[in-house]
């Protein structure tokens, strides 16, 4: 009787220091994968960061470059009356182009998702989507305006907008809502172009966003992003 | 007493087993790799960015030096030269170079139906423009007008216009600039996949995309800017 008992103490004994081991075992390898994905992940991380850093020295060093020949093309209008044509032209193209930063009244249209709305079952019914920022940015366009940018991204003749889930991608960066597009030019007309009756607001308004418009009497526009 | 005893450790034991059976068998969290490759793309972005601020510092720092060292003849040349590129990337001269054509037609069904040809939607056309600058065009010419940073496609009446111009009803020829002949294919293919594409296939109409050729001419921009 004695024995018996004394035979199963071992076995249980050797099966519970075996499961022990086994699980001390797999806890260890589970913590050692883990930190090579960190690693890998943090390393990325610090090169993204890094080569963002790069580009912002970059972007100032081209500013700095720039305005040197904006500021010596100046100096030459003044010295002669034949370069003045040329130089007015230079920097209204520049301007279209997106390479000089814009100034001047506009107009600022914000959108936002509708309340969240209980009775309907699909989110798509009140938030903001490509086409009302698409409509609204194509009304300011018609309108006369000069420079248009939406939540301070200026848009190049070859901007691009879509619907990405949630958030709206204009030129490959991502943007939630609220929206904010600014255009330059006369700031009434641009204003009554969105507000007129049947036009885009009212679509906008149907489709349950919440619009804000006011003119403003000075508005900046940064310079559009280089590259293509 | 045995049987207590017994009865503890058998517990124990199953215990043991069970939780040691959860730990073995729950299968291993799938890993969100999704975070490391969000920003490896980002970081590809930043480094294609930097390489165009690269080029722009050099272009621009090339003009400077040119200015400074022209002398009074030579800088009304510069300066010539100057304006000409920008109008060139502006869009207010005539394009040659890498880029695709599109031929968009009534479908023959509507021919065969009798349908009347009517004019592209206005909303189709922007979606297609969109859709084009999005896969890497570089500047586009609808039917002979040239769109630049201010154009606005609208309609007026039930007349598409571009630059307030009305366009021709198809069939009309879409001609669109890209940086190589790479880049060319490249939106064709995307093109031909392109939901803009499939909603002109809704209006009746028909698209055809040539292949990508190093002698694609854009019309210049018509009109003043102001």
């Amino acid at each position: 009787m004695l024995t018996t008992r004394r035979i199963t103490l071992l076995l249980v004994s050797i099966a519970t220091g075996f499961l022990v081991t086994y699980a001390y075992k797999v806890t260890q390898q589970q913590e050692v994968q883990l930190p090579a994905s960190f690693e890998q992940r943090e390393a990325y991380r610090q090169e993204l960061i890094e080569q963002q850093e790069r580009n912002k020295a970059l972007a100032e060093e081209l500013r700095a470059v720039q305005e040197a020949v904006f500021a010596y093309e100046q100096q030459l209008a003044t010295e002669a009356r034949e370069y003045e044509q040329n130089v007015d032209e230079a920097e209204r193209l520049r301007q279209l182009i997106g390479l000089l930063p814009a100034e001047g009244q506009g107009v600022r249209v914000t959108l936002e998702d509708g309340d969240y709305d209980p009775r309907s079952y699909n989110p798509n019914d009140y938030i903001v989507h490509e086409r009302h920022i698409f409509e609204v940015v194509n009304e300011l366009k018609i309108a006369g305006a000069d420079a248009v940018a939406i939540n301070g991204k200026r848009l190049k003749a070859n901007s691009y907008i879509f619907c990405n889930g949630p958030v709206v991608v204009v030129d490959g960066e991502e943007f939630p809502a609220p929206f904010v597009i600014e255009a330059i030019g006369e700031r009434n007309t641009l204003e009554e172009a969105v507000r007129l009756t049947g036009g885009v607001l009212d679509r906008l308004v149907n489709d349950r966003v919440v619009v804000t418009i006011e003119p403003v009497e000075r508005l900046m526009l940064g310079v559009a992003q280089v590259g293509e | 007493m045995k049987t207590f005893l017994f009865t503890v450790l058998f517990c124990l034991f199953g215990f043991l087993v069970a939780v040691q059976y959860n730990t073995v068998h729950t299968p291993q969290e799938v890993r969100d790799t999704r975070e490391t490759w969000e920003i490896r793309q980002a970081l590809a972005e930043e480094r294609e960015q930097h390489s165009a601020y690269l080029e722009q510092i050099e272009q621009q720092t090339a003009l400077l030096t040119q200015y400074k060292r022209a002398t009074t003849d030579e800088t009304t040349q510069v300066l010539t030269d100057t304006v000409t590129q920008l109008e060139q990337v502006a869009g207010l001269t005539p394009y040659n170079g890498p880029g695709i054509t599109v031929h968009i037609a009534p479908a023959e069904e509507a021919v065969a139906l009798g349908l009347e040809a009517s004019h592209i939607p206005v909303t189709t056309l922007q979606r297609f423009v969109n859709d084009m600058y999005r896969y890497g065009a570089r500047s586009i010419d609808i039917a002979g007008e040239r769109l630049i940073a201010t154009s606005a496609i609208r309609t007026i009446g039930d007349v598409t216009t571009v630059n307030s111009r009305a366009i021709q009803k198809p069939p009309l020829t879409i001609h669109i600039a890209t940086t190589t002949l790479e880049a060319a294919e490249t939106l064709r293919q995307r093109l031909v996949v392109s939901t803009a594409v499939e909603s002109l296939y809704i209006d009746n109409l028909t698209v055809q995309i040539d292949a990508p050729s190093q002698n694609t001419t854009l019309a210049p921009y018509v009109g003043d800017r102001n």
